[in-house]
């Protein structure tokens, strides 16, 4: 099979094809470094690593101290949040700005950001519901009431409209995502933060509509809900938790002045819509700020977030079989202060996480990226940022790949994929083409990425240089895979033979880098990890 | 001015002229049926097209409206919507009517979830990415999704989608690369052709590298979606992918992907419009009936106009569903809309089914009637229409046994010939 392999131009799988039930030490590297700051190992941090192996649990406390730790984060976490949308019912416009795609990347990341610097800032967990600030960036502090504080991008801010201390609970950015109607009555967003925040979801239960409640008949239908087993199951304690979301009851969604604000005088409108007094499972409230220390002293907080850090980081859903682990994560959790780092560092740590070919069943020896952390890894290692006209597109889909790549826009596709597709094979190829052009265009273009990918004479050729041009292969493999490959593998030869033939088509030694270096970044190793 | 579509009719290119492998013909079975699904997001009010309650006092219908009946389809006929009569009569003997379909719950997600796959486990795919998984082998894009929602499951590599503006076509065409704000340049044609090989190769080689049964998943749809996506460059002069938001427009790009033998099955959206109609129900549903109608009757035109792959028109080998995750209360809100209601209607229009008919109803309370599955009359010992039995119903026709998918409902093998 290797000849064979050999013979097509294409190396065969030899490095990790031992299946052992544990996760070959660099793989590990890779993919954790991915997981926590989206990019890939550097060459020292592989040479440590192959070193001493038990490097690499230093190296995961390093990795979130990084300041793409913060940003890593975010991405995860926007797969749970879904806020990053494009059906806003506002625009930019609304409030006479031009910058549309920098107000709704502010809009879709406020609550993400607050996350994400409880997470970086090593703040306890329950900040995300009992917190008194937000974080805003200018767009935010333009449009919205929000005394933010001097300073570029993100700044921990306070709303100046008397909303009460909750987090993410009391964010515009997330209601104005879970709106609601006058009959739904702000179910929807108590089942988005009960889904959100304590993994309990009420949609997902199945619904028996009780033929002898007749749905015709208002007085009946409220009857029902309160004493219908069918459905007082799920409104005995979402009606309470929807009422205490009043003050954010906007009677225009679409008007900006209306929708920008907290209205503590509406709070109380849960008598009009809901009827029922605000609670939580229970315990009686009065304001956001009660039902986010309700949240935050409730068992299933800490647990959701370790089930969708477990989740999240492997890929798949949890199961029964994960109990013993997900406990142990919740424990490291709390008794790590109810950090994020303790957290995520007792998955990364887990031996499942780093489980190899052989192991049980439910281990993941390898798992998909998502679109935007096939951006991140990209762009740190050629320097490209994909954008159109201001859009990130591989985080949008109107004009963006965010979809066709995989990923869910909470609406039309609600989940991540975690296998590949056509549109995901062609999204790769050309943010890889684009990339690599951008990687090797000349220093003088003010385009010009700083090209530490790339180090070649690009007037080499094999014949006037083919050491140099190896050193680059091994170079661009160590940087791309993590992996050493013999200046005489199979690797390297493939690579001069492809840089061969794009150099016979066009005879630019530019192009042919470029050329190779988007077939590497078209690699399933750099999908697949 | 002619687009890249018209162009390539005009000239009449095809898969055969450009020398791509097209499907061989054979006699019509479930397996070369073809999919298209209409999905009308927000949840429609069928009391405006398929629900014809006008006896019923609990519900609300237009003044202006009145029972029409083509063939054996009753319908709510509307000066307004001219397109629904125009449909029926053209269509009605190929048509089937569900009314009374129950979809457990009045959430616009989880009904999605439920009208297109059954379940709100949110992993099990959709009906169209299990039918077009079945002959994903015949097909470069087994199901494309070109609107409306997708829930491929464990699937994912035989569904993709277009992107509402272009975005496939720019990923076919290389334009993607240009379309960026570091554009520093892309590679050229030829080069390109070098690069896939090499990165097809490379696809194929790490397949075989695979060490257990999830990297061989995994690495194996990538060989395929590798092989898939140079398949489709191919393709792109042969058809236009750019279907936009407007039904007709999809239409269009959903006969040309069934033509050139690209996919088995189709979504499409109804287009942008809203039908979610919390107010003004009347007037908004009016329209959005009327545009949808519009589509459906030229899809439907353009299919019978279109030479099939085993029958003499697309229209004697596809099948046409129109469904909503919804319907709507029978009475109007205080904002003259009307809010979530657990049973709606649905519609199926192909072959292989005993048309001109309408399957179950509701009752005075506007909740769905019992059907008898055998027969697909009303029965008072049936089973109350349900998304499932919707989706039993198209596997059967395709000839897949649905229990896998649907256990515990029965296919409505009454409607099929």
């Amino acid at each position: 099979m290797v000849m064979l392999l050999a013979l097509i131009g294409c190396p065969a799988e030899t490095p990790d094809s031992d299946a052992s039930a544990t996760m070959d030490p660099v793989a590990a590297l890779v993919r954790t470094s991915l997981d926590l700051r989206g990019v890939r190992p550097s060459e020292d941090e592989v040479a440590r690593v192959e070193a001493d192996p038990t490097e690499l649990d230093l190296l995961v406390d390093e990795f979130m101290d990084d300041p793409r730790f913060e940003g890593r984060v975010r991405d995860l976490w926007a797969e749970v949040y879904l806020t990053r949308t494009e059906a806003y019912l506002i625009s930019a416009a609304s409030y006479g700005l031009d910058d549309q795609p920098a107000f709704q990347t502010a809009v879709g990341d406020e609550a993400l950001h607050i996350l994400g610097y409880i997470a970086a800032n090593d703040l306890p967990y329950t900040e995300l519901v009992t917190g008194d600030w937000t974080m805003a960036d200018e767009t935010l502090a333009e449009i919205w009431p929000i005394d933010r504080p001097r300073g570029d991008g993100w700044q921990k801010s306070r709303y100046t409209d008397d909303r009460p201390a909750a987090g993410i609970l009391a964010t515009n950015s997330m209601w104005w995502r879970y709106t609601s109607t006058t009959s739904n009555a702000n179910r929807k967003r108590a089942n988005a933060a009960s889904r959100i925040l304590l993994c309990n979801d009420y949609l997902s239960r199945p619904i028996e509509f009780d033929r002898n409640v007749n749905l015709l008949d208002e007085e009946a239908v409220e009857a029902a809900v309160q004493s219908d087993p069918a459905c007082a199951n799920c409104h005995n304690s979402l009606d309470p938790f929807a009422a205490y979301f009043f003050g954010f009851w906007w009677y225009d969604y679409t008007n900006p002045l209306e929708a920008s604000r907290y209205y503590p005088e509406r709070e109380l409108t849960w008598r009009t819509y809901l009827g029922v007094e605000p609670a939580f499972y229970g315990q009686p409230g009065a304001s956001l700020a009660d039902l986010g220390r309700q949240i935050a002293a409730d068992h299933r907080f800490p647990e959701c977030a370790t089930r969708q850090a477990w989740e999240l980081l492997l890929r798949r859903d949890a199961t029964t079989d994960d109990t013993d682990r997900l406990a142990a994560h919740r424990d490291a959790f709390i008794n790590g202060g109810l950090t994020v780092r303790a957290l995520l560092r007792s998955v990364v740590t887990d031996p499942a996480y780093r489980a190899g070919a052989s192991a049980e069943d439910g281990s993941v020896s390898l798992k998909m990226a998502s679109p935007d952390l096939l951006a991140t890894q990209i762009e740190d290692l050629t320097g490209f940022r994909y954008t159109y006209a201001g859009y990130d597109l591989m985080r949008t889909d109107m004009v963006g790949y965010r979809t066709l790549a995989g990923g869910a826009d909470g609406y039309n596709v609600t989940s991540t994929a975690a296998g590949p597709n056509a549109t995901l094979v062609l999204v790769q190829e050309r943010l890889a083409e684009a990339a690599a052009w951008y990687a090797v265009a000349p220093s003088e273009d003010p385009l010009a990425a700083p090209g530490a990918l790339m180090t070649v004479d690009f007037a080499a050729t094999p014949e006037t240089d083919r050491a140099a041009m190896v050193a680059q292969i091994q170079d661009l493999h160590l940087r791309i895979f993590g992996k050493r490959v013999a200046a005489d593998g199979e690797e390297v030869e493939a690579a001069l033979e492809l840089w061969t033939a794009l150099y016979a088509v066009e005879p630019d030694g530019r192009s042919a880098w470029a050329g190779l270096l988007s077939a590497l970044l078209r690699d399933p190793d750099l999908l697949f990890y | 001015m002619l687009n890249r579509r018209h162009f390539l009719g005009a000239t009449g290119l095809s898969l055969a002229t450009l020398g791509l492998p097209a499907r061989l013909a054979h006699a019509s079975t479930g397996s070369d049926l073809k999919f298209i699904f209409v999905f009308a997001q927000g949840g429609w009010d069928p009391t405006r097209v398929f629900a014809t309650e006008f006896g019923n006092n609990n519900v609300d219908m237009e003044a202006d409206a009145e029972v029409a009946t083509v063939g054996g389809i009753q319908f709510v006929d509307h000066p307004n919507r001219p397109s629904v009569r125009t449909f029926f009569e053209s269509w009605h003997d190929r048509s089937v009517v569900f009314n009374g379909v129950m979809v457990r719950s009045i959430a616009h997600e989880i009904c999605t979830m439920i009208a297109m796959t059954g379940t709100t486990s949110g992993v099990s795919p959709d009906w169209p990415a299990v039918l077009a998984d079945k002959e994903r082998n015949a097909f470069t894009l087994p199901h494309l999704v070109l609107g409306g929602p997708s829930f491929p499951g464990e699937l994912g590599v035989a569904v993709a989608r277009t992107g509402g503006n272009g975005q496939l076509e720019a990923l076919l065409s290389g334009t993607a690369v240009d379309m960026s704000d570091q554009y520093a340049g892309g590679p050229s044609s030829p080069a390109e052709n070098l690069i896939d090989r090499w990165v097809a190769r490379r696809a194929q080689a790490r397949s075989m590298g695979a060490r257990n049964a999830l990297e061989t998943a995994l690495l194996n749809d990538f060989h395929t979606a590798t092989s898939h996506a140079s398949a489709l460059k191919d393709l792109q002069y042969v058809m236009d992918f750019s279907g936009g938001t407007d039904l007709t427009d999809q239409g269009a790009v959903a006969v040309e992907a069934l033509r050139n033998g690209v996919s088995r099955c189709l979504t499409l959206s109804t287009g942008s419009g809203g039908w979610d109609t919390h107010t003004n129900n009347d007037n908004d549903q009016s329209i959005l009936w009327e545009n949808t109608f519009n589509g459906l009757g030229q899809l439907l035109n353009l299919l019978r106009a279109t030479p099939g792959s085993t029958s003499a028109t697309l229209a004697d080998e596809t099948v046409v569903v129109l469904l909503s995750e919804m319907g709507r209360t029978p009475k109007l809100n205080v904002f003259s809309g009307k809010d979530h209601w657990p049973y709606t209607s649905a519609m199926i229009v192909g072959p292989r089914l005993t048309g001109s008919r309408v399957v179950g109803g509701f009752d005075r309370q506007y909740y769905g009637q019992s059907v008898d599955t055998v027969s697909g009359e009303v029965s008072d010992t049936g089973a109350v229409l349900s998304a499932e039995s919707i989706g039993a119903t198209l596997l059967a026709m395709a000839d897949i046994d649905p229990t896998p998918y649907v256990s515990g409902v029965d296919p409505i093998m009454g409607v099929l010939e």
